[in-house]
């Protein structure tokens, strides 16, 4: 009896905050998704799936979803290359590595607000650094930030510049769980840099980019921080994201149930991306 | 045997603690919790200090919890739905009070003052605190939009520069002078007008200078795509495309591009007026003009406001005479020196300093004079629906001028019109 209870009671303290604060509010967002609440008043009005069915005409919404897409689609590829070439340049044996390494995992660890006001500088329109350049070389300066057809660009090269250095050390921490025996024997076996890289390198390192491909793209989905200090959805809705619009909703409109509802489709689009990519990746993966 | 004693310790130490708290509940001073948007530390903490020592039974819990007024809306609104309001906020103008009203947990602060201070309080700021007939929150730092100017600019174009554009026409006609490619290099590098980030919050009068409505005062019915809006949204389109007098898409940066003399005229907040004469230094001089008019003078009105929450009748008490205190003649006349608010009181105009402050600073003056043309539809639950619908749809017609500003604003009422029905259904 003893013997049962123990365990019981080491785990409830984890347990419990787990079920309070993570289990819980998941169950209850989708009781909310099914209601029309704004949060405040005591009656809630049972909807069924009526909030989906008004997500699909949702012009707002739908925006929302499509720069969400751009918004992956720009960031996750691009990541992975750079930090992948970053990671190998970095796994060199030289003076002063981990000074590098860390200066490259700087931004992971400053605050994602910190790093968005210091980005709206450098993408100031009239004093911003990269408009400084480009008047120097003589190009017309850019409204980063300011104009829909760069807006969405602007804040993904921010994110980037942000995400890589925690891609890159994860990359290089597989890089360093490949045997060094196999890459020196194919060097004796007179294999060139790139086979090395592309027959040994690359497939043994599957499993480290799958898992940053899975990964990145479920954080590039919920983007919210940057959006949110850098540019609050526009110009004109250009940078507005399903994250952004469920915030909207839910704490500007304080419709409840609504953004519980946006919540449960993003859900649905990051796990069904999620599976595709394992579907798709299973064979290419090299365990 | 151990562990019994350790339990029984735990509970030892959480008797102990709980009862202490409870002997400091006992004591007999009220202590009420007040949220702000000002930090601790200024001019609000000395007032809140002048309170405490005016009732000593009163104990006044200042608490910061952010200077964005979105960001207090939510924590409210948060309070609200956890029933652990405070018992006096400093919130926005904004959005958000219609809905604090309608959970019930709001007392009508501002009709449960006395009618004297009804009546000080200058009549085009109740006319924004109004929902459903009654006065719910009491204007502590109010502000109101004006036209800030290059005074050297205008010289330089020819311009009289004692004299702001006083009404569009003129607005556009002074801007196109003050446009100009300064370096010869075939690109406008002067622009005749700007507006601050704050758009939506110039729209607001504009509208109403050209004889519409926001909301329908009655009914509360948006109108948002009334013929009169329709224009307004036009006029800004035309200053990018038709007039060429202001660059698209700049809002965010305007402010700063202003001070560093690249914008004859900026449509700016006069809360600013402390802070922007130290910005612009001896660069060039500076200019206030009122809003430029239409079919008339209107200006809209910003700021936070004190809002009362129900509790115990003692702390309700309580907190209306904080809320008496901080808007007071006094500190209305403290707030308009000290700050860039306008001191809103009537009998606050009246005092000294403030008629000093006019003489001297002929900028204070402008602001004074501006003030009584204060005109805005009242507070709706849609307010945030309207200031981010708007936001993009200026944002929209600055981007191309095959954009129909009527269908942008076809839409933003259908949109509104849904949401307020759905409001209703509660």
């Amino acid at each position: 009896m003893k013997r049962a209870i123990t365990p019981i009671l080491f785990l409830f303290p984890a347990v419990s905050l787990v079920m309070i604060f993570i289990v819980y509010p998941i169950f209850y967002s989708f009781y909310l998704s099914l209601h029309s609440w704004d949060m405040i008043s005591p009656n809630r009005i049972f909807v069924g799936f009526k909030n989906y069915a008004k997500l699909i005409r949702d012009r707002m919404f739908i925006n929302a979803l499509k720069n969400t897409l751009i918004f992956t689609i720009y960031t996750v590829p691009t990541q992975i290359i750079l930090a992948l070439g970053l990671a190998i340049l970095l796994n060199q044996k030289l003076k002063g590595i981990s000074i590098y390494r860390a200066i490259f995992f700087s931004p992971v660890v400053t605050s994602i607000v910190a790093i968005s006001a210091v980005w709206m500088w450098i993408y100031h329109p009239s004093l911003g650094l990269i408009n400084y350049f480009f008047r120097i070389l003589g190009i017309n300066p850019v409204n980063w930030l300011g104009d829909p057809k760069t807006a969405l660009l602007s804040v993904s090269i921010m994110s980037i510049w942000r995400g890589l250095g925690r891609t890159v050390v994860i990359f290089l921490a597989g890089l360093q769980e490949i045997p060094k025996e196999m890459q020196e024997s194919a060097q004796i076996e007179g294999a060139s840099n790139w086979q090395i890289f592309k027959y040994i390198t690359w497939k043994l390192l599957s499993p480290t980019t799958f898992f940053i491909l899975v990964v990145s793209t479920i954080n590039a989905m919920q983007v919210f921080t940057q959006i949110h200090v850098m540019t609050q959805g526009g110009p004109a809705g250009a940078t507005e994201v399903i994250v952004y619009n469920l915030y909207y909703r839910g704490f500007q409109l304080f419709q409840m149930g609504y953004a519980s509802a946006i919540a449960y489709v993003l859900f649905a689009f990051i796990i069904s991306l999620t599976l595709m990519q394992k579907y798709m990746l299973n064979r290419w993966v090299f365990y | 045997m151990f562990k019994i004693s350790l339990i029984s310790l735990l509970i030892g130490i959480f008797l102990v603690s709980s009862s202490l708290s409870s002997i400091g509940q006992a004591q007999s001073k009220i202590k009420i919790v007040f949220w702000t948007t000002l930090p601790t530390g200024g001019y609000l903490s000395r007032w809140i200090k002048e309170f405490e020592s005016q009732y000593p039974n009163i104990q006044v819990e200042q608490q910061f919890i952010s200077n964005s007024y979105d960001e207090m809306a939510e924590k409210v609104l948060a309070s609200i739905a956890g029933k652990a309001t405070p018992n006096v906020a400093q919130v926005g103008q904004r959005h958000g009070i219609p809905q604090y009203v309608d959970s019930g947990a709001l007392l009508p602060a501002g009709s449960m003052l006395d009618k004297n201070d009804i009546s000080d309080i200058l009549p085009g700021l109740w006319s924004r605190y109004t929902y459903k007939g009654r006065f719910w929150a009491v204007p502590f730092a109010s502000s109101t939009p004006g036209l800030w100017y290059n005074k050297n600019l205008f010289r330089r174009a020819g311009l009289n520069p004692n004299r702001a554009p006083k009404n569009w026409e003129e607005l556009v006609s002074f801007a196109k002078r003050l446009t100009s490619d300064t370096n010869g290099d075939g690109k406008i590098d002067q622009w005749g007008i700007g507006f601050s980030e704050d758009v939506p919050w110039y729209y607001r009068p504009m509208v109403i200078q050209n004889g519409g409505v926001i909301f329908d005062k009655n009914t509360g019915k948006p109108m948002i795509n009334s013929k009169e809006s329709i224009e307004t949204l036009q006029f800004f389109q035309d200053l990018v495309f038709k007039y060429r007098v202001m660059p698209p898409l700049q809002h965010n940066s305007s402010a700063r591009d202003f001070v560093n003399g690249l914008y004859g005229m900026l449509y700016r907040s006069t809360s600013v007026r402390v802070s922007l004469k130290k910005e612009v230094g001896d660069r060039f001089e500076l200019g206030l003009g009122f809003l430029p008019g239409k079919k008339r003078v209107a200006v809209g009105v910003g700021g936070n406001a004190l809002v009362l929450f129900k509790s115990t009748p003692e702390k309700e008490d309580a907190s209306l005479k904080l809320i008496k205190f901080l808007t007071d003649t006094r500190r209305t006349v403290e707030m308009g020196l000290e700050t860039g608010y306008v001191a809103v009181r009537k009998s606050a105009q009246k005092q000294s300093e403030i008629i000093n402050l006019r003489k001297n600073d002929p900028i204070a003056d402008t602001i004074y004079k501006q003030i009584d043309y204060i005109k805005d539809s009242g507070i709706n639950p849609g307010d945030a629906l309207f200031w981010r619908g708007i936001l993009r749809g200026i944002e929209e017609v600055e981007t191309s001028p095959d954009i129909s500003p009527k269908m942008i604003l076809d839409n933003l009422q259908q949109e509104i019109l849904e949401f307020l029905n759905n409001y209703g259904r509660r």
